[in-house]
């Protein structure tokens, strides 16, 4: 034990250390601490209390005067900071509505498979099956069979990629048509979903791959105006109840008759506008009646059984959806394109 | 092609504007891509004839009544020529101030080109027969329409305006007037001059030629130059100008030949020889294969059958004397030589898709009258016509119960001989059917399917009423792999990727390929675009990784995508097909969440694109998933090959230092690819429910030291193997390496989970299980409890 002088300046000491514990606090975790610190059961301020015993006796009453002056001093800061710091902690907790959320990543389907899928429901509940074929096909499968045999003009529409060995990348999803006809009899109601390619140098509208889909039914006593209502169903589901159809003469090899078919514009309602080019209709693909010489292909018998097919290219029902001007966007894929589905 | 309004009204009457007829045209198949107005501004001109030759620019003219002096700004008219002639102020002006000052001219003669009537500075050139006097809008509309028509390869009947005049014929019902000829032929007989001998008739089956002697060169008058421009020929002289003009008529291609230039007074139509050289009349020289037709004279080749002429012989301002061809060629046999030689004519066009054989004499016929007519000359008797291989109509059964069957719609017998007679076709009533004989310039009509399109199509598609049921099969299979697809879309959607589509056909110079060792499975196109897309992707990654490096050089930092598409893959087995295989993609880059003011977020790493990969896979209720790890070429460390127990079935990690830098990219991109074919094939068939235990679930906790290398998932599967069927879930909560661990050795606590689907577990049942797993941890990891 020192001089008692010496014992009242660590008590001074104490004080200090007190204050500068205090100013360097700034959450309540920290001034629990403190608390235990100088007045809990083992703090500063109770160790300075047992050494009462010690002390001579004339300088007991003012060593507890001292002590119990500092106990009180102690709790009042304390309580003042505390009050303070909870302030501030719920200043600090306070929620502006109005700053941005947390935010996930979110995810999209492109929109080409957004509309296929459009497509793929609407024919689904018409009982159309979904059939796939191989994106590298024969020239049996992708010409021959359907009524394109070499040198036919029409392969000029098909301006084709070649493989090696005599294969080819697909120019349409019809090849798909023949694969499932060669395995199952009629009736057949499908559609063959797709990516195809054809030599075309890309600009706004070409690409030199694209996706289609391909639709046949063929059964006993399959009509034609049977094809005009599933195309009409068909447009009124995806573009809505209000929209008609027309059909105009064209070739196909593997349909007779053929047909371009259009949807009425869905952006003026056929009153004819800038999208529409005026003519209030708006050019979709092709269709028709299934030429006997595909069926001749496959061994069905055109005598027994008749059939319409029928095709659509997805981008353009997507560009047209979305009025999309550049087909390339959808391949180009810059996120701020593909957020907007 | 192209044709105008006021020249289809020379073949048929109809009453429709021009709007009307492109509907009615295009609703018959024709489709219209185009009209275009143009307008003439003639009024006011009149016919006069240049009489005498006053001075370098000005003649004088006969107008009938009347006989003026007139200014040409031009050099050298023919006297006796019929031109137009302006007397209005505005044609006044025209002439130079000079002149005007000196005084006596009263009149211009502009130019075709000045009034729009024709692309040549000439005069309006008039024939012959125009009256002196009269207005020039009594010879020429002062508007017409020209329509631009996309035909389809099957219909060359319609490559001549008569052939629309037809059509036009069929819903009107008023006759088609083809041009009535009428022939002033000389004494003298064409086969004294001429022998035309077909060597090869399966390439030529008919060739007829006629010869007009002493015609007189110059430029076609106004009319003919006037409707070549508008459809878009451009016109050369009067000779070859009349070839063109019947060929528009008729669809049937001709050509001039200077007779005096032919040796040996010889037409011989033979096959090129290979090697064999041929200079066209634009000046190109071709070397030849053995397939070609030529028209050659006693000595040599004189043109590429029904493609170009020669140089050699073609008409020129010289020529007095011409042979005319109008022959049939063999449509493959064009279109085979059209493609080899890489020239695209109006001629070849029509005879690939089928002129008709039996139109030569009529063809010859009209343009020789017109040669007559333009150019003077005299027209020898008689066509030598050589037709070693006959072409005859065919004749076609037609049911009418098979085209209500087929249409859906019954059409009355009448209605359908009416249609088809108007398209030319003789139609006998035969009882059950119809007896349809098809003329030969419809070589697209072969059977009876054939015909009932052309019944469809002039009854109108629009006449046919949409069904709006149908009667459907109730067996059909469902697509299970489509529904896988879009299950695993799904999954990835709901993780934050967003789809992409990109390019089957990736560059031969792509980053991608620069650094794949592995070149012999990549599949070349044959005849690609450029090669920019030549190499069939053999992986999704090169595009997705394309799609990435565009937009962060856009400025976009943080995103997750993905793509799912076949790949191709050359098998040594089958060299040349390729294998196509599904994949599904993925790509990670930036921020692993959407940056926050409150919470600043960290970069991806590999467990976020590995959690992606296996919460995909516990989605598609796989259980043996494991991740081992691995580096290749395009992965670098973290990277883990992922297997299906033992199946390898895609790759994931963070892409490779060197190929990030030949992106140009400076941030982590952690990527992955599967093979979706092999997670399809081994889809577990069926969930079964299992019943929700009552009892509860005893927690255990572990903290395991063990070797720094050992792998956290041998860890976990040692635990599995000895754990007893209460052991539900393990898993590893805490890593840690430091001072209170040996050097060389890590810390792993891990959780377990004990229930029982039968009974609450005692302390007992579980230390018995807990001292297993450590003895076993122990003997087999050399783990040992870590010591608090």
């Amino acid at each position: 034990m020192g001089t008692l002088n010496s014992e009242f300046e660590a008590l001074k000491r104490l004080e200090s250390e007190f204050s500068t514990d205090l100013s360097h606090c700034d959450d309540l975790k920290a001034l629990e601490t403190i608390r235990i610190k100088y007045l809990g059961k083992k703090g500063a301020i109770n160790q300075y209390f047992k050494r009462l015993a010690e002390m001579p006796v004339e300088s007991r009453a003012e060593w507890g005067r001292e002590l119990n002056r500092l106990k009180n001093s102690f709790q009042q800061e304390l309580s003042t900071k505390s009050s303070a710091l909870k302030k501030q902690q719920q200043r600090r907790e306070f929620v502006d509505v109005s700053l941005p959320g947390y935010h996930s990543y979110v995810g999209k389907r492109h929109p080409l498979t957004q509309i296929l899928d459009d497509i793929k429901f609407i024919f689904t509940s018409m009982g159309f099956t979904i059939e796939e074929g191989p994106e590298i096909e024969t020239d049996y499968h992708n010409f021959e069979a359907l009524n394109l045999p070499p040198d036919h003009p029409a392969r000029e529409m098909h301006d084709t990629f070649y493989l090696p060995g005599g294969f080819l990348l697909r120019t349409h999803t019809s090849p798909v048509q023949i694969r499932v006809m060669e395995k199952r009899q009629p009736p057949i109601r499908m559609i063959a979903p797709g990516r195809c390619f054809r030599r075309d140098t890309p600009d706004a509208s070409h690409s030199p791959f694209f996706h289609q889909v391909e639709g046949l039914c063929v059964d006993e006593n399959v009509s034609f105006t049977d094809l005009k209502g599933v195309i009409s169903a068909f447009a009124k589901k995806l573009f809505g109840p209000g929209v008609q159809i027309r059909f105009r003469p064209s070739y196909f090899p593997f349909t007779e008759p053929s047909a371009e078919y259009d949807f009425s514009c869905i952006f003026c309602e056929g009153k004819g506008c800038r999208l529409c080019k005026g003519t209030g209709w708006l050019e979709i693909s092709g269709a028709g009646m299934v030429d006997p010489e595909v069926f001749k292909s496959v061994g069905y018998d055109a005598e027994k059984y008749s059939g319409y097919a029928f095709g659509m290219g997805v981008e353009r029902l997507a560009m047209l959806k979305y009025q999309i001007d550049d087909i390339r966007l959808f391949y180009e894929n810059d996120i701020r394109f593909l957020d907007q589905f | 092609m192209k044709f105008t309004f006021q020249w289809l009204k020379d073949y048929v009457d109809f009453h429709f504007t021009p709007q009307e007829l492109a509907e009615r045209l295009t609703m018959l198949g024709l489709e219209i891509e185009g009209t275009k107005t143009v307008q003439y501004d003639i009024d006011g001109l009149k016919v006069g004839k240049l009489v005498e030759q006053q001075s370098v620019h000005t003649y004088l003219v006969d107008l009938g009544s009347d006989v003026l002096s007139v200014f040409y700004p031009q050099n050298g008219l023919p006297l006796d020529q019929k031109v137009a002639i302006g007397t209005s102020e505005k044609w006044l002006h025209k002439i130079p101030e000079k002149v005007r000052r000196q005084g006596g001219v009263e009149g211009f003669i502009p130019s075709a080109v000045e009034l729009g009537l024709a692309e040549t500075a000439s005069p309006v050139l008039l024939d012959q027969e125009a009256i002196l006097g009269t207005q020039l809008n009594d010879y020429f509309p002062e508007t017409d329409v020209v329509f631009e028509v996309d035909l389809t390869p099957n219909r060359p009947d319609c490559l001549g305006i008569i052939g629309i005049a037809r059509e036009i014929s069929t819903i009107t019902g008023n006759p088609i007037r083809p041009p009535q000829v009428r022939l002033t032929e000389a004494k003298e007989l064409t086969a004294d001059f001429i022998q035309v001998k077909i060597e090869n008739p399966k390439g030529c089956p008919r060739y007829s030629a006629r010869i007009i002697k002493g015609v007189q060169i110059k430029p076609s008058p106004c009319w003919l130059q006037n409707r070549l421009s508008l459809a878009g020929i451009r016109p050369i002289n009067n000779v070859v100008d009349v070839t063109n003009y019947v060929m528009l008529e008729f669809g049937h291609p001709l050509h001039a030949f200077d007779f005096d230039l032919l040796a040996q007074g010889k037409i011989v139509v033979r096959c090129s020889k290979a090697g064999e050289h041929f200079v066209t009349l634009d000046g190109k020289s071709y070397s030849l294969n053995n397939e070609i037709v030529l028209i050659c004279d006693g000595e040599q080749p004189v043109a590429l059958a029904g493609i170009m002429g020669g140089m050699n012989t073609e008409v020129r301002n010289e020529t007095s004397n011409v042979l005319l061809e109008c022959a049939y060629f063999d449509p493959t046999s064009i279109r085979k030589s059209r493609r080899f030689l890489g020239i695209d004519t109006e001629s070849s066009m029509r005879f690939e898709r089928g002129v008709d054989p039996n139109a030569t004499l009529t063809v010859i016929n009209r343009a020789a009258e017109l040669i007559q007519k333009t150019a003077g000359g005299k027209i020898l008797q008689g066509v030598v016509d050589s037709y070693p291989q006959k072409y005859f109509p065919i004749t076609i059964e037609l049911r009418p119960t098979y085209v209500s069957k087929l249409l859906g719609k019954s059409i009355p017998a009448r209605e359908i001989s009416t249609i088809l007679s108007r398209l030319g076709m003789e139609v006998q009533d035969n009882k059950q059917a119809l007896r349809v004989t098809v003329p030969t310039f419809r070589p697209d009509l072969t059977r009876e399917v054939d015909l009932i399109e052309e019944i469809a199509r002039v009854h109108g598609y629009n006449n046919f009423v949409e069904k709006e049921t149908s009667v459907i099969s109730l067996h059909f299979p469902l697509n299970k792999k489509d529904k896988f697809v879009s299950t695993v879309r799904e999954i990835m959607v709901g993780q934050g990727f967003k789809e992409i589509l990109t390019n089957s056909m990736i560059s031969s110079n792509d980053e991608w390929l620069s650094v794949n060792p592995d070149d012999k499975s990549l599949i070349r196109l044959k005849n690609p675009l450029s090669e920019d897309m030549a190499i069939l992707r053999p992986s999704l990654l090169p595009g997705v990784l394309r799609v990435a490096q565009r937009n962060l050089f856009r400025q976009i930092s943080d995103f997750r995508l993905f793509e799912i598409g076949i790949t191709f893959e050359r098998l040594p087995d089958q060299p040349e097909r390729g294998k196509e295989i599904l994949r599904l993609a993925g790509l990670l880059t930036g921020l692993a969440q959407k940056y926050h003011w409150l919470h600043k977020g960290r970069p991806v790493d590999f467990y976020d694109a590995k959690g992606t990969v296996a919460f995909l896979l516990h989605q598609l209720n796989f259980s043996d998933v494991r991740f081992e790890p691995f580096q290749n070429w395009f992965i670098q460390e973290p990277g883990a090959t992922v297997l299906l127990t033992n199946l390898p079935i895609g790759v994931i990690g963070k892409l490779r230092k060197n190929l990030q830098e030949k992106y140009d990219v400076n941030q982590d991109i952690f990527i992955f690819e599967l093979n979706l074919d092999v997670i399809f094939e081994n889809l577990l068939e069926e969930r079964v429910y299992r019943p929700i235990p009552k009892f509860p679930v005893v927690r255990r906790d572990l903290a395991l030291v063990v070797d720094e290398s050992l792998p956290g998932e041998r860890l976990v599967g040692v635990i599995k193997k000895w754990g007893g069927t209460y052991l539900r879930e393990v898993e590893i909560f805490d890593i840690y390496w430091g001072k209170q661990i040996q050097a060389n050795k890590k810390s792993i606590a891990v959780s377990l989970q004990f229930q029982s689907e039968k009974h609450t577990l005692t302390e007992q049942e579980i230390n018995e299980i807990m001292q297993t797993i450590l003895l076993k941890l122990k003997e087999e990891l050399n783990a040992e409890l870590r010591s608090s």
